[in-house]
């Protein structure tokens, strides 16, 4: 009796161990159903060819498949089971999940009428990005391209001309291509991006703009969701966001969570921050190609003259990471010790670089002139926080060392254009997530090229790199890239910040930390924990 | 009265032209370039990939060939298409028209609901702690920000009871009108405060005329005496203000759309502003301004109900 009754109790703890337990590959769910509302800032329709806006890939990567997706900063097979790279890294050969069916009960394919995604599908996807010179695809990716073909309705081959290494780059390369259904397409032109069809885990239902878009679970994917529904909420003002997220109306802010209510967040147990693992630089930019800037002296000056990693840990608060160079901790590229060497606090070098340039307080007004006039920086930056304080800090350093800067804030579009104009001044800037940010940023006819940042050598180390496939040796090139920016521009830094999002901790088995939005995948399939909402 | 109101559409054509042409060539003269913003705090692009696109887009002819193309396609009911989107720009509109209607109006019933009566029974019991009271509150709703107001509802209201949803629209009529509560008591303290004392010191006025104290002498009711007399004469200005806000209210429905994330026409103009988003922003003003005409159209022909001494010519 005692046996049985210890058996029994044993059966009972190990079926409740088991529905505690995450919800398995085969498509276990410890809780079926539920919806999980998603907040993010902004949202658009969601053409993949248009889409130019992160949040808004969330939704297109549970709708449509896409070849692969990104799992812990590796590409992990999606619509593709697997894929063959060539020798010299110019063919790749994917082979596609059979079995893969479109959405059905729509108006393309009504209910019960749908068919299978095949190699003819990605290979329309492809070119509808590359035929379309409007579309978001990347340059790189662009001129690398050659063909895509179908050797039959399971197997794709892209032929580039090169090898591409950043093709599964964050924010680059192939992770963005969605696979679209050229019937879809065709029904709904232009107006695709507002009813989109795709063969993910969840099904397009409804979109209002500025409001929500709401998905539905896909029955017929290869993996039973857990979840019936999602919605991502549309929240503009980040503090009633978090309010909403602590009142449990969203179960996860998707987009960047500011440093305040990370510090908050964090020391609350019924919530998660998760780390998105790529720190973005905050740092100054200047017009490299003209007077005094464009004396390495100068741009020595004013990297020492303010203590970046003090003003980024005040501003920045829990996100902050000490660093410096073109792509943070984690990220290829980095090189730790940069800020040290570059950029450490030192006001007395700055004054004497100054003074050895000649930029001296000649009249004792406080302030250093230079051939004999007041020297009057602006320093541009747009209008949201914690821009506005960087700029008082660099203002209130400028004056300890007696240069005079002028703080310029303007929406993020008047500071766009002066950019684009090469307006003389420090521009307050941002880095980019990823090695694909890099290229964007300091390689060829990059985004700051218009300040005159042309330098030969580092473009082609980032061509190089972009194009290697040896992780060590290109490691080594994004390396000496990161170096040269370094020490030939003295890029003022003020350091990095992560990027956190938070989310409810009866949202489970959410894996939430990559740009694409995986909820249901071989290894996770996101459920809902009622009992604890 | 039909002579009337026909003139006066008919002149709302040249004066909507003026304001596209204006408002089209306004926002091409701030600095900024909409691809540009498209891309730049999102994906990563290079220089030469935006100039593409740019191209593609047309936004690289001239000034006056991109406006001879808008008002062509307008006069063709076509408003072009969002930059930032790639929606039909009347999509973005219609799309979002009927919630800052929505919630203007529910507003503007709000207040008077509440205000008026306020206004109204303050002036009638002067001096009172009822006059003191409502003049505190009328003091209140001038003085708070709508921003601040509108977060300090959604944590009491929101988080810490729990009674009324954060953000967003519910989905059924019952769950639709408790997430609309929040946002249009926040948006009605714009005008609560106002209106209240308007209401009020209008009806004072009106109380110390000659002719209400006449009806006083010859013994007619004081109830009759105040509302069927005076109340119609002072309702006349508290009607100009409460129109003449009502531009203001569309305004200000963009801080509190922003907040309680709730789609309207005035944070899609604000947002198309911020994105350089051409056409969107040309076609919001001038639906704005068509609304802003007619209201003040409705409330021309609302003055000839309430005094009959007022005759639209």
């Amino acid at each position: 009796m005692k046996f049985k009754t210890a058996m029994t109790l044993f059966a009972l703890l190990f079926v409740m161990a088991l529905s505690l337990a995450p919800a398995a590959a085969d498509g276990h769910c410890p809780q079926e159903g539920g919806t999980f509302t998603i907040g993010v800032d902004t949202f658009l329709p969601m053409d993949p060819n248009t889409a130019a806006h992160d949040w808004t890939f969330y939704a297109i990567t549970n709708i449509n498949s896409m070849l692969f997706r990104i799992e812990s900063g590796q590409p992990v097979g999606d619509l593709a089971e697997s894929w063959d790279i060539s020798e010299d890294g110019t063919v790749y050969t994917w082979h596609i999940r059979p079995g893969m069916m479109w959405h059905d009960g729509n108006e393309i394919f009504p209910e019960g009428e749908s068919r299978e995604v095949t190699a003819h599908d990605v290979v329309y996807s492809i070119y509808r990005q590359y035929d379309d010179e409007s579309s978001i695809m990347a340059a790189d990716l662009r001129n690398l391209f050659v063909s895509a073909e179908a050797t039959d309705d399971y197997t794709v081959v892209l032929t580039l001309s090169g090898p591409d290494a950043i093709m599964y780059d964050k924010a680059r390369g192939l992770t963005f291509t969605a696979i679209v259904a050229k019937e879809a397409i065709e029904h709904y032109g232009d107006d695709y991006g507002l009813n989109p069809l795709g063969s993910g885990p969840f099904e397009f239902v409804s979109y209002s703009p500025d409001e929500e878009v709401v998905l539905r679970a896909n029955e017929d994917y290869y993996i039973d969701p857990c979840l019936d529904e999602v919605i991502f909420r549309v929240m503009p003002d980040v503090p009633a966001a978090m309010i909403a997220l602590e009142a449990g109306d969203i179960d996860w802010w998707g987009a960047v969570t500011p440093g305040d209510d990370v510090g908050r967040f964090l020391d609350n147990e019924d919530m998660t921050v998760i780390n998105f693992g790529c720190p973005v630089a905050t740092r100054l930019y200047m017009s490299v190609d003209k007077a005094p800037f464009d004396d390495v002296r100068f741009r020595k000056a004013l990297s020492h003259m303010k203590d970046g990693n003090a003003i980024n840990a005040a501003l920045r608060g829990p996100t902050h990471v000490k660093g410096a160079g073109t792509a943070g901790p984690g990220v290829a590229g980095y090189v730790e010790g940069l800020y040290d060497e570059y950029h450490s606090y030192d006001p007395e070098l700055a004054m004497s670089l100054l003074d050895e340039l000649g930029i001296v307080d000649s009249d004792g007004d406080g302030w250093r002139e230079m051939d004999g006039e007041l020297l009057e920086i602006p320093m541009f930056a747009w209008n949201s926080d914690p821009a506005p304080d960087y700029v008082a800090a660099i203002v209130d350093a400028g004056a300890q060392v007696g240069l005079k800067i002028r703080s310029e804030i303007a929406d993020p579009g008047t500071n766009n254009a002066r950019r684009i104009d090469g307006e003389w001044g420090i521009y307050l800037g941002q880095g980019w997530c990823g090695e694909g940010g890099t290229n964007a940023l300091w390689g060829r006819n990059g985004w700051i090229s218009t300040l005159g940042y042309e330098d030969e050598e580092i473009f082609n180390l980032l061509d190089m790199s972009a194009q290697n496939l040896d992780e060590e040796s290109r490691e080594a090139q994004l390396q000496a890239a990161t170096t040269r920016v370094a020490a030939l521009y003295f890029e003022p830094a003020f350091g990095f910040f992560n990027i956190f999002t938070v989310k409810n901790n009866y949202v489970k088995d959410f894996f939430g930390g990559e740009w694409t939005l995986n909820l249901v995948t071989d290894d996770h399939n996101v459920w809902i924990n009622e009992d604890e909402r | 009265m039909k002579k009337y109101i026909l003139r006066r559409v008919i002149l709302m054509i040249p004066l909507v032209i003026g304001i596209t042409t204006v408002t089209f060539a306004l926002i091409h003269l701030i600095p900024g370039d909409p691809v540009e913003l498209m891309m730049s705090n999102t994906r990563q692009m290079t220089q030469q990939e935006i100039d593409r696109i740019r191209d593609k887009l047309g936004l690289n002819d001239p000034l006056p060939v991109q406006y001879v193309r808008y008002v062509t396609n307008l006069l063709k009911g076509d408003m072009g298409i969002s930059v930032r989107s790639r929606s039909a720009v009347s999509y973005e509109i219609s799309q979002r028209m009927p919630d800052t209607i929505i919630l203007t109006v529910t507003s503007i019933v709000l207040v008077l609901v509440f205000a008026l009566p306020l206004g109204i029974l303050s002036a009638l019991k002067r001096g009172t702690w009822i006059d003191t009271a409502a003049m505190t509150f009328a003091l209140f709703g001038v003085s708070i920000p709508a921003f601040w107001f509108g977060i300090m509802l959604m944590l009491i209201f929101g988080l810490h009871l729990d009674w009324l949803p954060t953000v967003g629209q519910g989905k059924t009529p019952i769950e639709f009108a408790r997430s609309l509560v929040l946002p249009s008591v926040t948006l009605s303290l714009i005008l609560l405060g106002l209106v209240t004392r308007m209401a009020r010191s209008s009806m004072l006025e009106v109380l110390s005329l000659d002719y209400v104290r006449t009806a006083h002498a010859k013994g007619m009711g004081a109830r009759r005496v105040n509302f069927r007399h005076a109340l119609p004469n002072a309702l006349i200005p508290v009607l100009t203000v409460i129109s003449g806000q009502f531009a203001s209210l569309l305004g200000g429905a963009v801080v509190i759309e922003k907040i309680f994330g709730w789609p309207g026409i005035g944070r899609l103009a604000v947002d198309a502003i911020f994105a350089r988003d051409y056409l969107v922003v040309t076609n919001t003003v001038l639906v704005f301004s068509i609304m802003v005409i007619l209201v003040n159209l409705a409330n021309d022909i609302l003055y000839s109900y309430i005094d009959p001494r007022i005759r639209l010519q």
